[in-house]
């Protein structure tokens, strides 16, 4: 299947791909570190392995189990599960633009997950005792396949590569969703008001080993099919009617897409609040980095994704210590103007399908 | 054997095909013909297994086409489609290899790449980013594309290639050099359906025209025998004349009438 000897002039047909992944592998050991070692308080490496030997002393070991391990995991899992859902909506529109905080999909989540914070006290005690705990992520979850639903429908109607389309789209979503949220404001009281403010801007922080082990765990589990998908999602980019005639299953691989960038996005919003950009950020570094074929990218973006949050976290912490800015402040300033580069370019190009 | 059976398709209010039937057998260059909107390609289309007739039924070796899954019809047929496209940055060696199924090991795979490209001129565009192709190149990497996918199934012999248009974006030496590939995968036994505007071609190229119009089938026999000048006036409502010399092609030349000119006017 590889045709390693034929790659036009990338990074990778300059030094092959594996070095690659190994340095991106590397940096994100690097930054993963960082995010652990650094902050108000530092800690050394000694301090570290002591810590998880079990024989550090009760500061460190508080510091280390309690904040910072769970905002690093959390953040791998944001980081991962987004670049994964982005990289995936953008195979499957045939669409380098879809990324999911952009077509509304993140601010469906946002919509399920703010009502469960909001009404959560009205019918929380309805719902079945084991089902209880994870009513949030439930609740964004149903709020990003809806928008899921709707944009694949959308798109297929308006023949898929329609840039423009999709993102009209997606702003108009954005808009429902946020009147949505604007209206549960509304109704909100004190405590809930300020919960949902910090929430709404993102941030990794939630220092809560029971939420970051829910979206760990599902945004892996969605990231690890979703990675298996390299080939159909290549295939995807010959149009579907072609990817059809090259045995693809259409219907199923686009419901099976849908169906694992709603869980991710919907697990990491739960989490971590709307994060935009790094759906849209970290697959394009990850094309220029290993080129087009999916089977490379998918991983790439992943490994890339989850460099970026933990970088993006690092950068707003030791910004202005010891205060902690919201993650998604930092991720939008750096992506937004990344997105308006891109349609600069794409505009210079003179297409909007390229 | 590929049949179309009495089909009937219809989109919305306006039937496109009605009644319609076709064969294909194993070893056959078929071309089909007719004007725009007579529905040639939607004839492929139902062909290819895209979608289910509203009466009628297409047979792939005996078994009803839209029943198959897409990955068991791709080792049966490969199709080429009018205007093939791609939204990545593919290299054009890249772009062949999406017809490589997993199991086949890398060295096998390099191998029938480069053949099937070598097949359409393309051998030392290998390392080419496809956007950087002309577009009778681009179109030409995809038929590579198809040839490979058609070649890498288990069972190549029993295959059917479908083009549909093929030789719409070439010049003259290439439509002919498509056509000999068309003809060259025949001659290995695969099945091949191709539409054609090009009359010549399909009168020298093919085992077997079939003709349609308005939806459909009007005549279907070796090119030779179908092809004269008062049913193609007929057909294309202009005035086609047919020229016939012994052990050839017939030639079909349209008569341009009064408005051509030979020369310069003004």
């Amino acid at each position: 299947m590889a045709v390693t000897t034929t790659l036009p002039r990338r990074v990778a047909g300059v030094f092959g791909r594996r070095p690659l992944f190994g340095a991106l592998g590397a940096l994100v050991v690097l930054v993963a570190f960082a995010e652990v070692a650094l902050g108000p308080v530092r800690l050394g490496p000694v301090d570290l392995f002591s810590v998880l030997i079990g024989n550090g002393e009760p500061g460190p070991t508080a510091i280390l189990l309690q904040i910072r391990l769970p905002r690093m995991v959390l953040g791998l899992a944001v980081g991962m599960g987004l670049a994964l859902s982005g990289c995936a909506l953008q195979g499957v529109l045939r669409n380098p633009l879809a990324d999911p905080g952009l077509i509304g999909v993140t601010a469906g989540a946002a919509v399920g997950a703010v009502t469960v914070i909001v009404l959560g006290n009205f019918f929380i005690g309805e719902l079945p005792a084991f089902v209880r705990p994870y009513a949030l992520p439930l609740g964004a979850f149903v709020g990003s396949i809806l928008v899921t639903g709707f944009v694949f429908t959308f798109a297929s109607r308006s023949g898929g590569t329609n840039v423009a389309m999709l993102i009209l789209a997606g702003v108009a979503v954005n808009a429902i969703a946020g009147a949505l949220i604007g209206a549960m404001v509304y109704i909100s009281d004190d405590q809930q008001l300020r919960d949902l403010t910090f929430w709404s801007m993102g941030s990794i922080a939630s220092g809560n080993w029971m939420s970051v082990a829910v979206t760990s765990v599902v945004a892996v589990a969605s990231g690890l099919f979703l990675l298996r998908m390299g080939r159909t999602l290549d295939l995807f980019q010959l149009g579907e009617r072609a990817a059809f005639h090259a045995g693809v299953d259409i219907e199923r691989q686009k419901r099976r897409i849908a169906l694992l960038t709603a869980l991710s996005v919907g697990a990491v919003t739960a989490a971590a609040g709307p994060i935009g950009f790094i759906g849209l950020v970290a697959p394009h570094m990850a094309r220029l980095i290993v080129g087009p074929a999916h089977r490379h990218v998918l991983p790439a973006a992943a490994l890339i994704g989850g460099a970026l949050i933990l970088g993006a976290d690092l950068g707003v912490r030791l910004a202005v210590p010891p205060s902690e800015p919201p993650i998604g402040l930092a991720t939008s300033m750096i992506g937004g103007p990344f997105f308006l580069w891109l349609l600069m370019r794409r505009m210079n190009r003179g297409g909007g399908n390229a | 054997m590929l049949e179309a059976q009495g089909i009937t398709v219809s989109f919305g209010k306006t039937t496109v095909l009605r009644d319609v039937s076709l064969r294909v057998r194993p070893g056959e260059l078929v071309a089909l013909c007719g004007p725009n909107g007579a529905g040639k390609s939607t004839l492929l289309a139902a062909m290819a297994g895209d979608f289910q007739p509203e009466r009628g039924q297409v047979f792939i070796e005996g078994a009803i086409i839209t029943g198959l899954p897409p990955a068991e019809l791709a080792r049966r047929r490969a199709v080429l489609e009018q205007s093939p496209s791609l939204s990545a940055g593919f290299s054009v060696g890249e772009l062949l290899a999406l017809s490589i199924p997993r199991d086949v090991p890398p060295e096998q795979a390099d191998a029938l790449i480069a053949r099937k490209l070598h097949s359409v001129g393309l051998a030392d565009r290998i390392g080419d980013n496809c956007q950087i192709l002309s577009g009778g190149q681009r179109h030409r990497a995809h038929l590579a594309r198809v040839l490979v996918q058609l070649a890498a199934s288990d069972t190549p012999d029993t295959g059917y290639l479908m083009l549909d248009e093929p030789t719409s974006s070439l010049d003259i030496a290439h439509q002919i050099t498509t056509m000999r590939i068309a003809r060259r995968a025949a001659r290995e036994g695969a099945g091949v359906l191709v539409v054609l505007h090009d009359l010549n071609l399909a009168a020298a190229f093919a085992d077997r025209v079939a003709l349609m119009h308005d939806g459909r089938m009007v005549a279907d026999g070796p090119g030779a025998k179908i092809f004269t000048a008062d049913r193609l006036s007929a057909i294309y409502e202009t005035e086609i004349a047919v020229e016939r010399e012994d052990g050839q092609a017939p030639r079909i030349l349209p008569v341009y009438g009064p408005d051509a000119h030979a020369g310069p006017e003004l």
